[in-house]
């Protein structure tokens, strides 16, 4: 317990560390860009955010596959707990995301392929967090996240080749002509891709320990209920 | 600096912030609750 306490304060500790070093990175290293100018620095943390959000419901993907599989309880809570998470981020790459549109498109949105999968890709999360807290019996719950969670998966692959199959105003970093970035712009984004990597399992650690610890109080309360029966 | 960065850092610093305490108030409450049932 105490080294798992230890670890997770050193992650804590880590990631703050990084995080302002990726923050010094955006602001002081990477060059300002000559077309868009200071405002294309949030491209950095944007596409760091969407890195997460994605990775996060890959996790949740395989959590549910594994599940499914095993029928064990702790991949259910790995799911679960990375899924809450992935959704913080994404949120923060939509918002983000239309705070850079504003000055780039001259709008805060428009319903182009990537911002269109992405909108139906946040409502599918939010309905998989609602889904969490149904009325179902705790194993029904489980297997239907599980395969709600394999499912919502496919919007993530689609999100990354709408802007190559489709026609679409969101720029394209990595495309077959490789990145149009200059060295520093690059080094400043797998700094930031790094960061917030490690604030991601830094919040997993964390929320995987709280769905623990709710698991612990729903075993107690039926003891309770148990032990009341009984007198 | 244009307004629109200067919003965007701000939630780039406050949510995952915001996340880990919500995260830590929550454990808090449940461990609480697990207090008084052994009690």
């Amino acid at each position: 317990m105490a080294k798992k306490s230890l670890l997770n304060s050193v992650l804590a500790g880590l990631s703050v560390v990084m995080f302002l070093v990726a923050l010094g990175m955006v602001f002081f290293y990477a060059p300002r860009e000559a077309t868009m100018g200071e405002v294309q620095r949030i491209f950095y943390f944007h596409v760091a955010t969407a890195w997460v959000g994605f990775f996060g419901f890959f996790i949740t993907f395989l959590g549910g596959a594994v599940y499914l599989a095993t029928n064990n309880r702790r991949w259910d809570i790995l799911a679960f707990s990375s899924a809450e998470i992935g959704l913080v981020f994404i949120t923060m790459t939509l918002v983000t995301g239309m705070l850079w549109a504003k000055p780039a498109w001259g709008t805060y949105w428009t319903w182009e392929p990537r911002l269109t999968i992405s909108a139906v890709q946040w409502l599918l999360y939010v309905a998989y967090i609602m889904l969490r807290g149904s009325v179902l019996s705790p194993e029904r719950e489980a297997r239907f996240a599980a395969v709600y969670g394999i499912a919502a998966f496919v919007t993530v692959p689609l999100s990354w080749f709408a802007i190559r199959w489709w026609r679409t105003i969101h720029p394209q970093i990595v495309s077959s002509e490789g990145m149009a970035l200059t060295a520093k712009m690059i080094y400043t984004l797998l700094f930031s891709l790094a960061t917030f990597t490690l604030v991601y399992v830094t919040l997993l650690r964390q929320r995987i320990q709280l769905e623990k610890t709710r698991d612990q109080l729903a075993a107690l309360r039926l003891q309770h209920d148990q032990a009341a029966q009984n007198d | 600096m244009p307004i629109y960065l200067v919003v965007a850092y701000i939630i780039f610093c406050l949510t995952p912030v915001g996340l880990a305490f919500s995260i830590a108030a929550r454990r808090r409450k449940v461990e609480r609750e697990i207090a008084a049932l052994q009690d």
